[in-house]
């Protein structure tokens, strides 16, 4: 339907391959919409499919069931998906290769991956994903190849009750914008679930993961493998997140040079923080906060010790009252040498300055991130290995 | 209506079917309601069956569908993208108001019929298409 202003009001759509194919329209609004039964082999069984839009496109207030996938946009532009409730068998919202600003707020959604947005050159055009309500299979919001503007934030909640595990809260990969995800209420229900992971930051740079709350299940603590992960992504601030019942809370794996952890809560984990083969770079009182905590490690480095100074971590030993006790490094190092008790850290409040502020400024600490990249095995050999640790004091 | 008969809408005619009016086909499907231009279109409380096509607007013609159902057709409306894109080639907006595709069901509560001879694409044996594309 490639028209001015279209109306499709309070339609039913049932036992169809799409409800609504829309090429090249512009300004056409679906609303109220029914469908039922469109569960045609992907990418067929589309609720409302999207192709070549000129102008804005709007799905609201439409309630699908038994749709393949909800939303299906390719090579769109402008989208307002909002107040739809989506029951879907593969993708709840599905764009790909998008090229201008998108609205993605208020939804309900269940299906293997409620948002799943790929291939996006959206530049300056902000996609913002807001107070959706989310129960996925696989991943809440999955992001990959974003070259725009991507926030998700206000409120997003997902529910992770999936069994068979192995599920995202929300993955982003190769994302080389400053992507925020901010304020997500992400828990995990089932108790037998297992493997699964809250956000999953993997080979992006320059973003920020700021006030979430990731919880596992209470009764079974370690059925959320990992709260958060950082893989192979420089320049990310995590912030004042909230972390419980997971087996690991907080991991970074390879490198995540100039990533700034600050503020986060450990609560129940069997190792708070942990870092692979890692350089996050140091964290001098930035306010992480164990005295909360339940733990069989604190906090665990992997890897080859002389790697340890690029992720010092300089903070108040109040934070951490079981000191360097359930501090483990590698052989040839010492807690000592990756913890440092002295200083005062600031809490969450604290974060006024306008420079660090907490989740204010994307491009955090670089000014520009074009020019930002993940460190290089040179510069990992000029890194000075831990002074006068010549003993396996603490072994893996 | 006769295998691959249609009905043609010409320019600056309208057509009504209200009042639980029923097209259908017989043994085999027929092309369906046909706008090639300018020309305008109501459906109320009314039934449109078996059609390839059963609503196929072109080029500045105007469509109003409510509470009907379009069932068993092949692509419940029709109506091709613009070329070039934001040329405007149809007017749905009728009387003012944004709501000219209403409280209609499109569905499959029928079985296709068989294509009549020479239906391309072939609409298989499977579902419809969309309702609306």
């Amino acid at each position: 339907m490639g028209h001015p202003s279209n109306g499709s009001v309070e339609n039913v759509f049932e036992d169809l391959k799409y409800g609504i194919i829309d090429i090249a329209g512009f300004g056409n609004i679906y609303s109220g919409c029914q469908m039922a039964n469109l569960d045609a082999a992907w990418p067929e069984g589309v609720g409302v499919r999207i192709i070549d839009n000129v102008g804005k496109i709007t799905v609201r207030n439409c309630d699908m069931e038994e749709v393949r996938c909800g939303v299906f946009g390719n090579n769109h532009r402008a989208l307002d998906l909002f107040s739809n409730d989506i029951e879907a068998l593969n993708y709840g919202i599905n764009l790909y290769e998008g090229k201008r600003n998108v609205r993605i707020e208020d939804n309900v959604i269940a299906a293997d991956d409620c948002i799943f947005i790929a291939a996006s050159n959206n530049g300056n055009f902000p996609i913002d994903i807001k107070s959706n309500s989310l129960t996925p299979r696989s991943h809440g919001i999955y992001t990959g190849h974003i070259n725009g503007k991507l926030n998700i934030e206000e409120a997003n909640t997902i529910y992770m009750d999936h069994e068979p595990g192995a599920a995202h809260g929300i993955f982003g990969l190769l994302n080389s914008v400053p992507v925020v995800i901010k304020n997500t209420d992400l828990s995990f229900t089932d108790p037998d679930a297992a493997a699964n992971t809250g956000i999953t930051i993997m080979d992006c740079k320059n973003g920020q993961v700021v006030e979430n709350t990731i919880s596992g299940s209470s009764s079974n603590p370690y059925n959320l493998g990992l709260g958060i992960v950082g893989f192979n992504s420089p320049n990310y601030l995590y912030c004042c997140n909230e972390l419980d019942d997971s087996q690991v809370g907080e991991s970074f794996i390879l490198m995540c040079n100039d990533n700034k952890i600050a503020n986060t809560v450990f609560d129940d984990h069997y190792t708070a923080l942990y870092l692979s083969h890692a350089v996050i770079s140091p964290q001098i009182n930035t306010g992480n906060d164990w005295t909360g905590a339940t733990t069989t490690e604190d906090a665990r480095y992997e890897g080859d010790f002389v790697l340890i100074p690029a992720s010092l971590f300089e903070i108040d030993d109040d934070l951490v009252p079981s000191g360097h006790s359930k501090i483990f490094v590698p052989s040839g190092a010492l807690p000592e040498d990756w913890f440092i008790f002295e200083g005062t850290d600031p809490i969450c409040e604290d974060w006024t300055d306008e420079d660090e502020y907490c989740g204010k400024d994307p491009y955090f600490l670089v000014e520009d991130p074009n020019e930002f990249t993940a460190l290089t095995s040179t510069d990992l050999a000029a890194i000075d290995p831990p002074q006068g640790s010549d003993t396996s004091a603490v072994l893996n | 209506m006769d295998p691959a008969s249609s009905i043609e809408v010409n320019p600056n005619v309208k057509l009504t079917i209200k009042s639980q009016s029923v097209l259908h086909g017989c043994e085999y499907m027929w092309r369906g309601i046909n706008l090639p231009g300018q020309a305008r279109l109501e459906i109320d409380s009314s039934t449109v069956r078996d059609a390839h096509y059963a609503v196929r607007a072109l080029h500045f013609s105007r469509i109003k569908l409510t509470a009907s159902t379009f069932d068993a057709n092949y692509i419940g409306v029709y109506i091709p993208p613009p070329t070039p894109p934001n040329v405007q080639n149809i007017v749905f907006r009728l009387n003012g108001s944004p709501n000219d595709i209403k409280d209609n069901y499109f569905g499959f509560l029928s079985a296709y019929l068989s294509p009549y001879s020479g239906q391309s694409p072939h609409p298989g044996s499977f579902r419809p298409m969309p309702g609306f594309s």
